[in-house]
């Protein structure tokens, strides 16, 4: 196994490891220590700074997410749930297990956990894009600059060794991210008796459009939403669990949907959005099968970053889906019914143009069908403390009943 | 269909000629297809704006080949199906299926018999399958090698098979094979691959003559090109070892079974006439001018059971050369550039199923 340090990476024996991890069990610190508010403000603007940021515009959203007045709120809302009589602390040691795809991911879940006060060991993906080395990098710079770096371990071992089981059985808090397999298999073994375990499954996100709204808006406001589109889709391949996957147009007709589209691909163009031609075959086998399928009635290729498949056959068109600019377009009268398209696995439903009741009743089949998430257009892949329905800081960190 | 097409001396229409003749069979395929297969149907009024009548060859609607792992297409009812030809395509665990009727398959065979008569003479030769019996021995439910074993076998007699079902060279039999029929023209066919790595390589140094043979090879040169093997040095490897210079390479695929592009004089790819090949744009799929790399359609009008007589492949092509009439060889001369690198998607959910022990 390996373990990264401001030196490179220094690889150690699994035993000699696990004995620095039982070595840090109680090495924790106190939630929102200054030290730790000190250090992660320090990479928020070594972020925000980043000489990747033209090509990795993620690092300066999560630079942003993370500055003081940011953290200063989380910090608020974990106090506010605090009772008169009790102490938060942390739970102790963490172990994040992030995806592999999405670069900055791992940094949400460790920067709430260290904010919990926790020793935290994060395990870092096989294959490391240039982002995410640059990211490994500033963060172990910053760590070691705050004197934190002694309790922060970002490592990385191969897929056959048995090092999740080893530490999951040491660790108070496991936190897995990155599909239904990982987390199936990660779950084979429990974590501390008294740890917790938490699972990030596989999401489906979806879109809801006014079209009487979208027909009123003006030339420049629909160049606007098709931004937030663009942002919400191809950030990752739209392969976020939060990338809408089906837009539904609520009352109205092909053509406003085909307007929206033409600006979300010119959108696309414009920040010369690569497909590489596997994926531009593979969506086009995608649509071909979905219409010999009859899960779709039409296709239209806008062209390699963008194909939309207008559908009346129900929630059956979410069995596979297809990534990388492949969109359905669903026409809808009442917002009820989305309710067949809700279910446990469904995560963030991003809006434009409803009104305050067409929102509320929207909210209503969320709470009883699925979903964790209704927002504005643009923010489906923006990250928050509360995380497909968890409140992370609180389950990061255990209370102690103090009376006097 | 295909009688005016065969009439011809095989390899000699032009492209333009070629072109203006196949539009109206392949629109009448379009047709057929669209009324007898109701999938194709969908994908045709769905992508297609229902069209059967293309104004150009460029225009004909075109499946993705993939959709034959996915779908189970075909033109013609249950009952009429004579064959079901499969294919694993390359890695992954979907497998192609294809569904041939009795005019079918007599049309691949007629097809395939004017491409290789092209280069084998009317007669059949005394042939060495480069290759063991044991891969059709199940003729039930046949894998694309065994067919293609057997359908090359048709046109030689007196089979000699030179490797064993362990793949090791039969170096009695092809020491008996070349004692009885060495001295005058025979005929060879295997997979490039095999050729290379089980006769090649275990036969290079037995002084074997080949020089009256032809050979006659397919399947792809992705794992060859692992050896860095290519073309030119195939060829010289066996002039050099063997002294056989008669060496036809083909590309083809079960999807359009029948139709063969050949090796010809200039070592481009030659379709038959009743066949021809489009390069798309990869980022526009607009037809690519000469010379341009892109992803490969393929045009047949074989395919009759089944609405595979237009299809993309995940092949990427590059046409160097039109109407060369090199030697008589006319058409669209297709070099093959490599399979389109498989896709990889970012995300949040891991792509890649983790192995991780428990």
């Amino acid at each position: 196994m390996e373990v990264f340090t401001t030196q490179g990476k220094r690889v150690q024996s699994d035993e000699d490891f696990l004995s620095r991890i039982d070595s840090l069990a109680f090495a924790a610190l106190s939630p929102f220590d200054d030290k730790v508010l000190n250090v992660l403000d320090d990479l928020s603007r070594k972020l925000m700074r980043s000489p990747l940021a033209g090509s990795a515009p993620q690092l300066v959203t999560l630079g942003f997410w993370l500055r003081r007045s940011q953290l200063s709120a989380i910090k608020t809302r974990f106090m506010d749930t605090l009772n008169p009589d009790s102490v938060g602390t942390a739970r102790g040691v963490a172990l994040h297990l992030p995806p592999q795809n999405v670069d900055t991911l791992f940094v949400y879940s460790w920067a709430l956990s260290l904010l919990a006060g926790n020793v935290n060991v994060i395990r870092l993906p096989s294959g490391m894009t240039d982002v995410l080395v640059w990211l490994v990098d500033t963060v172990l710079e910053t760590l070691a600059a705050h004197d934190l770096a002694n309790t922060q371990i970002f490592c990385r071992y191969p897929h056959s060794s048995s090092l999740t089981a080893q530490l999951s059985e040491r660790v108070d808090l496991r936190m897995i991210w990155g599909g239904d397999k990982k987390i199936r298999a990660v779950s084979r073994s429990s974590v501390r008796l008294d740890g917790v375990s938490l699972g990030f499954p596989d999401r489906k996100s979806f879109c809801v459009v006014s079209g009487p709204s979208y027909n009123a808006m003006t030339e420049a406001d629909r160049d606007v939403a098709a931004v937030q589109l663009y942002n919400d889709i191809y950030w990752f391949d739209q392969m976020g669990c939060g990338s809408p996957r089906v837009i539904f147009w609520l009352g109205s007709v092909t053509s406003e949907l085909n307007d929206l589209c033409r600006r979300l691909d010119a959108v696309a163009e414009g920040k010369s959005y690569v497909v590489e031609t596997g994926t531009a075959i593979e969506k086009f086998s995608y649509m071909n099968s979905q219409l010999a399928s009859a899960q779709a009635h039409t296709g239209t290729r806008f062209s390699n970053r963008l194909s939309v498949l207008h559908s009346d056959a129900g929630p059956t068109i979410l069995n596979e889906v297809q990534g990388g600019g492949l969109l359905y377009g669903v026409k809808i009268n009442e917002i009820i019914e989305l309710a067949p398209y809700l279910n446990r696995q469904t995560q963030t439903i991003t809006h434009l143009g409803l009104t305050p009741d067409q929102i509320t009743s929207l909210a209503n089949v969320m709470s009883q069908r699925g979903g964790f998430r209704l927002v504005p257009l643009g923010e489906a892949l923006s990250f928050a403390d509360i995380w497909d329905g968890v409140n992370l800081i609180s389950t990061m960190t255990r209370k102690i009943t103090v009376k006097l | 269909m295909l009688d005016k097409y065969l009439a011809e001396t095989p390899h000699s229409l032009r492209s333009p000629e070629r072109r203006a003749r196949m539009l109206g069979d392949l629109n009448t395929l379009t047709h057929h297809h669209a009324v007898h297969c109701a999938p194709y149907r969908q994908i045709l009024n769905g992508l297609w704006g229902g069209h059967t009548s293309a104004d150009r060859v460029e225009d004909v609607p075109y499946l993705p080949v993939s959709l034959f792992k996915t779908h189970k297409l075909r033109s013609v009812s249950d009952d009429a199906i004579r064959a079901t030809l499969t294919s694993s395509g390359t890695t992954g665990s979907a497998v192609s299926e294809v569904f041939v009727d009795s005019d079918t398959s007599r049309n691949q065979q007629r097809g395939l018999a004017n491409s290789l008569g092209h280069i084998l003479g009317k007669k059949r030769l005394p042939m060495l399958v480069l290759d063991t019996d044991a891969t059709f021995r199940n003729p039930k439910y046949m894998n694309a090698r065994g067919a293609g074993v057997l359908g090359m076998m048709r046109f030689g007699r007196d089979h000699h098979f030179a490797l064993t079902s362990d793949l090791d060279p039969a170096l009695d039999t092809i020491d008996a094979f070349l004692e009885k029929y060495g001295n005058g023209p025979f005929f060879m066919f295997g997979f490039t691959f095999l050729v290379w790595a089980k006769f090649y390589e275990a036969c290079k140094d037995r002084g074997l003559d080949l020089s009256n043979g032809v050979l006659i090879h397919s399947g792809g040169w992705k794992k060859m090109v692992e050896q860095a093997v290519d073309n030119p040095v195939f060829r010289a490897s066996f002039k050099e070892h063997f002294k056989l210079e008669k060496i036809y390479n083909f590309y083809g695929m079960v999807e359009q079974l029948g139709s063969i592009f050949l090796e010809g004089p200039d070592s481009l790819l030659y379709p038959p006439n009743f066949s021809d090949v489009i390069i798309r744009d990869p980022d526009t799929f607009e037809p690519a001018p000469t010379g341009t790399p892109g992803i490969i359609q393929l045009l047949s009008l074989i395919p009759g059971s089944y609405p595979g007589h237009s299809l993309l492949t995940e092949d990427l092509g590059v046409i160097e050369r039109v109407d060369a009439n090199h030697e008589g060889w006319s058409g669209n001369g297709l070099r093959i550039v490599g399979r389109v690198p498989k896709a990889e998607l970012r995300g949040c959910s891991d792509v890649i199923s983790e192995k991780l022990s428990a």
